[in-house]
């Protein structure tokens, strides 16, 4: 048989169809280990695979899924994974010989990666080996990763495998019905990693039915180089007469198949709830079929975790956050020193909200251990940010320790034509599958023409060429030396610019170098910005939180036609606008109803109207108004809020005119607000307090866990008529009860209204509360009847 | 019992959940500018919830009509329970926290900072908290979905229905919940606020 990559250029591979579920229907019990029961029972597993290859399966996968140490460590086996594996492979090597592929099953070991969970990076990539290894020596004629659940270790056992082998690695995660895998990922963010990290066909399996896969399917393909692997269950598992039954049979499934087939899955099988059955109308349905050759997608596309980004061509400009480097940051330094990433990881946020696409990481500080720092920070950011980050650092072994553990395809800043730069990264950045930025920078220094530059760029992308790496692959930095040091020093970049927009390369650029040197530099490294996108700049590393920069990108993008229908620059100005909220209400109730400030047209208003005149006739109405449709559910909580922060505002303000005027100042209302004792949960309290306060009455909050004898003492110290009482819990709602007799004996005259989750109007009828609030809208109402 | 540690959980809630949560609906008025910055407020709120959970499997040793009990010799005396463990042969117990700082940072915005985000927040974080458990329900369907592994679709909190408040304790315990820094009272509820403990079964199709 020629191998399987051979195979696959020129027909459909079919694979096979769920095996758990036969192995439980011919002896395997709840709680036994699948893997020793095939080593002890081979016939069951040869019948069923022997079943799939006549059916038309041309590769079938060994009972191998939970073959790793750590998921036989729960049958007490975990010593025997190697052999286990051997032998296991050797079973379905029988089985296929000569007639079909042997695809060796790896799945999860049911730990997760830190920081998700304990596991070591390092542990995972040396379990994955151990069974790599019998696989190997079993027969197998690929590795079929399945079911994988976390992005990073599917890298671990891609790796794994990579190391110890050269066998095809195909790789399939599973997403549920929302498109993410249970840690986030994303189909097209897997699909970049995986492929970037070498993986020979990645794709899908499990979870739901091919109808659902559809659109993960096609988002997939739009970026893989590779062939698309699908095997989905036999539909959604429906509960019939307290059976689980999947809802496609072998007709349906086919027909959904081939929808598939037809946006491009090159490889196709089934998991739960398929049968030979399932595979054999499929592969009667594909016979004549031949597999569209694969289209070569030359895309820069960059993935974290969770998503992708892709530098375009023509498209809006890349924008690589350059805020967490330590150089010129004392603060951010001194945190390095004492292995401190917290304000590395404020400076990530930080740049996200302020529109980063990617994130550059530089932790270079002398003295410090760089490795551990970075180690750390790619832990972190690779599990929660969802921008791909940039590497950077002077050393090649601190960018390939990161980028082994990075869970997304990276951005390597950068590769130079210094001594052992490229000789050491560019096979780094192949095997991990990341990209670069070439900087034209040689042996002799940094090169003052752009001819020269251009000739070092060459010469690094011919190497780059030989370690098997494309085009795409790399961002060429242009160089921007700073302006003031020679006339031509920005043109000579710009020629860089324009020479590796005509011949194809993407570029990125340092904007800030620009204007060393000169006054006012924001200026500069705008109008730089402006006039390197003209000369065909795609990317800068700058700092996003520049307005003045960021929009200057915006605007250009719009004037050379990179932003279609202007939609970014458009997004970005109305956003621009909701963070001033500069539009101004056109009147004091408008202000209040929208929660807008209000004191300008309050300013203006005063001239006109008595401060009584302003409250009884523009703020009330407008506070009662916002009262009501919050209760007709047409405003929500946080509306609700704004219009009483914007009604307290302009009551503060109205003070002191009236003082002024003479007129009295009505006393407030005081109120007692508690949660009862042995209830620890005070933020619902907390926000009655608040909304009380708006509404202008002076509030007594006794926090949480309050003994009835503390509320009855403050209500009797301050001569208080009006208590509030909250609780969350049935069990400590009966203390209501108690704190609310001890009131009503000691302070008849005092009125108290109760509420919380578990609190009802019947319990407080029951308990003989005044009143009831069943939120802190209701609670402002019930106070200002009480009183 | 062995428990395991989930240190950090990559769940995200969705937006549409958070702003259930705080009453919208497809009757709130609302314009684009206040969505946007609702947007944005939401995105925020994501940044300070880290949520730390634990899980824990114990296998069912009997079941009756009004209680489980557990092979550590627990007996959980509950109707809704025991229905609810109606097919299942194990139990899984989870629980979940988001840190006391979470806590005060609501309250500060509420209290003296910005109230609109505090809400937002606190729904978020109410969310966060609930999507973690249904991230270590996820998590255990995986393992052993190919086999016929499920996990219940409803899951069960002590102090609801008709399971006492008081078995908070054991399953307190049992999960040592104390190593993520949650602390349990006299009434049994967990500090700080945004914890949960609870359970759901697992079964086979």
């Amino acid at each position: 048989m020629k191998g399987i990559l051979e195979f696959i250029k020129n027909e459909y591979l079919v694979l096979d169809g769920a095996t758990g579920t036969f192995l439980q229907e011919n002896g395997l019990e709840t709680g036994m280990c699948p893997e020793q029961f095939v080593i002890d029972n081979p016939a069951v597993l040869e019948k069923l695979q022997d079943e799939y290859i006549k059916a038309g399966s041309k590769a079938v996968y060994s009972c191998t899924f939970g073959a790793n140490r750590k998921k036989l460590a729960s049958y007490g086996l975990e010593d025997k994974a190697y052999e286990m594996n051997k032998k296991l492979t050797e079973i379905t090597a029988k089985v296929c010989k000569g007639r079909a592929y042997v695809g060796a099953d790896v799945g999860v070991t049911g730990m997760f990666l830190e920081p998700l969970g304990e596991l070591e990076f390092e542990e995972a990539v040396d379990i994955y080996k151990e069974q790599i290894r019998g696989l190997v020596d079993g027969g197998a004629d690929f590795i079929a990763l399945e079911t994988m659940i976390d992005i990073n270790e599917t890298r671990a056992a891609i790796i794994a495998a990579k190391e110890i082998c050269d066998l095809p690695v195909f790789a399939t995660m599973t997403f549920d019905e929302t498109g993410r895998t249970l840690t986030g990922t994303s189909p097209k963010a897997a699909a970049v990693i995986l492929q970037a990290v070498g993986a020979d066909a990645v794709g899908l399996n499990c979870s739901t039915g091919p109808k659902e896969m559809k659109p993960f399917v096609k988002v997939m393909k739009e970026v893989l180089n590779v062939p698309l692997i699908v095997k989905p269950n036999a539909g959604i598992p429906q509960l019939v007469d307290g059976k689980t039954i999947f809802d496609l049979n072998s007709d349906d499934f086919c027909t959904d198949m081939l929808d598939l087939v037809d946006i491009g899955a090159d490889i196709v099988g089934g998991c739960c709830g398929t049968d030979p059955v399932y595979i054999g109308k499929l592969s009667k349905s594909l016979k004549g079929r031949k597999p569209k050759p694969i289209e070569e997608k030359a895309k820069s596309i960059l993935a974290s975790n969770f998503e992708t980004k892709e530098i375009v061509k023509n498209g809006k400009l890349f924008v690589i956050g350059e805020r967490i480097n330590p150089t010129g940051k004392k603060d951010l330094k001194e945190a390095f020193k004492t292995n401190d990433i917290s304000p590395a990881l404020d400076f990530a946020n930080e740049q996200k909200t302020a529109g980063a696409d990617a994130l550059d990481i530089n932790v270079g500080v002398p003295g410090i251990d760089e490795n551990e720092i970075m180690r750390k920070l790619i832990i972190e950011l690779g599990a929660r940010m969802s921008l791909p980050l940039c590497i950077d650092s002077s050393y090649p072994e601190v960018i390939e320790n990161a980028l082994r553990i990075y869970p997304g395809r990276a951005l390597i800043n950068s590769i130079s034509a210094e001594k052992g730069k490229a000789e050491n990264l560019l096979p780094v950045m192949k095997k991990y599958g990341a990209m670069a930025i070439l900087l034209p920078i040689g042996e002799k220094g940094i090169p003052k023409t752009g001819e020269e530059r251009i000739e070092i760029i060459r010469s690094l992308f011919d190497k780059g060429l030989e370690a098997g790496l494309k085009k795409e692959d790399f961002l060429i930095d242009g160089l921007a030396f700073a302006i003031s040091s020679s006339e031509s020093a920005a043109s000579e970049t710009f020629k860089v610019l324009r020479w590796c927009s005509e011949n194809g390369f993407k570029t990125v650029l340092g904007i800030s170098n620009s204007s060393f040197g000169l006054p006012q530099r924001r200026w500069i490294n705008s109008s730089y910005l402006s006039a390197a996108m003209q000369n065909g700049l795609n990317g800068a590393i700058i700092n996003p939180n520049e307005e003045l920069l960021m929009n200057t990108a915006l605007a250009t993008a719009a004037v050379l036609g990179r932003d279609n229908d202007f939609s970014a620059y458009i997004s970005s100005i109305t956003e621009g606008q909701i963070a001033g909220r500069n539009e101004e209400p056109a009147s004091i109730r408008d202000a209040v109803l929208l929660g807008k400030d209000a004191i300008n047209i309050v300013k203006k208003e005063i001239e006109e109207k008595t401060p009584s005149e302003i409250i009884d006739k523009d703020v009330i109405p407008a506070l009662n108004k916002v009262g009501d449709l919050f209760a007709e559910k047409k405003y929500f909580l946080p509306q609700l809020l704004a219009s009483a922060r914007t009604a307290k505002s302009i009551f503060d303000f109205l003070e002191p005119h009236i003082l002024k005027s003479g007129a009295d100042i009505k006393e407030k209302t005081k109120i007692v607000i508690a949660t009862v004792k042995g209830d620890i949960h005070d933020i619902g309290k907390n926000l009655v307090g608040l909304m009380l306060k708006n509404h202008g009455f002076e509030v007594i909050d006794l926090g949480k866990d309050v003994d009835k004898e503390d509320i009855v003492k403050a209500v009797e110290d301050n001569g208080i008529e009006l208590v509030g009482l909250s609780a969350l819990m049935t069990t400590t709602a009966k203390e209501m009860e108690k704190t609310l007799v001890e009131l009503k004996n000691r302070v008849p005259d005092c009125k108290v209204m109760i509420g919380g989750a578990v609190v009802t109007k019947d319990f407080a009828d029951e308990i003989g509360a005044d009143a009831y609030a069943k939120d802190a809208a209701d609670a402002v109402g019930k106070a200002k009847d009480l009183v | 019992m062995e428990t395991i540690n989930y240190p950090y959980v990559p769940n995200r809630p969705s937006e549409s959940s958070v702003l259930r949560r705080l009453g919208y609906n497809k009757n709130t008025i609302i314009d684009v500018s206040d969505m946007m910055r609702m947007d944005n407020m939401i995105l925020r709120a994501a940044d300070f919830c880290r949520p730390k959970a634990k899980s824990c499997v114990i296998s069912i040793k009997k079941k009756k009509e009004k209680s489980v009990i557990l092979d550590n010799g627990l007996i959980i005396e509950s109707l809704k329970l025991a229905k609810l463990l109606m097919n299942s042969k194990k139990i899984l117990i989870m629980g979940a926290t988001l840190g006391e700082d979470i806590v005060q940072k609501i309250n500060h915005e509420i209290g003296f900072g910005d109230a609109e985000f505090g809400v937002v927040l606190d729904a978020y974080a109410s969310e966060c908290v609930d999507d973690t458990l249904s991230y270590i329900m996820k998590s255990e369907s995986l393992k052993d979905f190919r086999l016929g592994g499920k996990v219940t679709k409803h899951r069960f909190s002590a102090g609801y229905g008709d399971l006492d408040i008081s078995y908070q304790k054991n399953f307190y315990d049992i999960l040592k919940m104390d190593e993520i820094g949650v602390e349990i009272n006299d009434s049994f509820m967990l500090i700080p606020e945004k914890s949960v403990i609870a359970l759901a079964g697992l079964e086979r199709r």
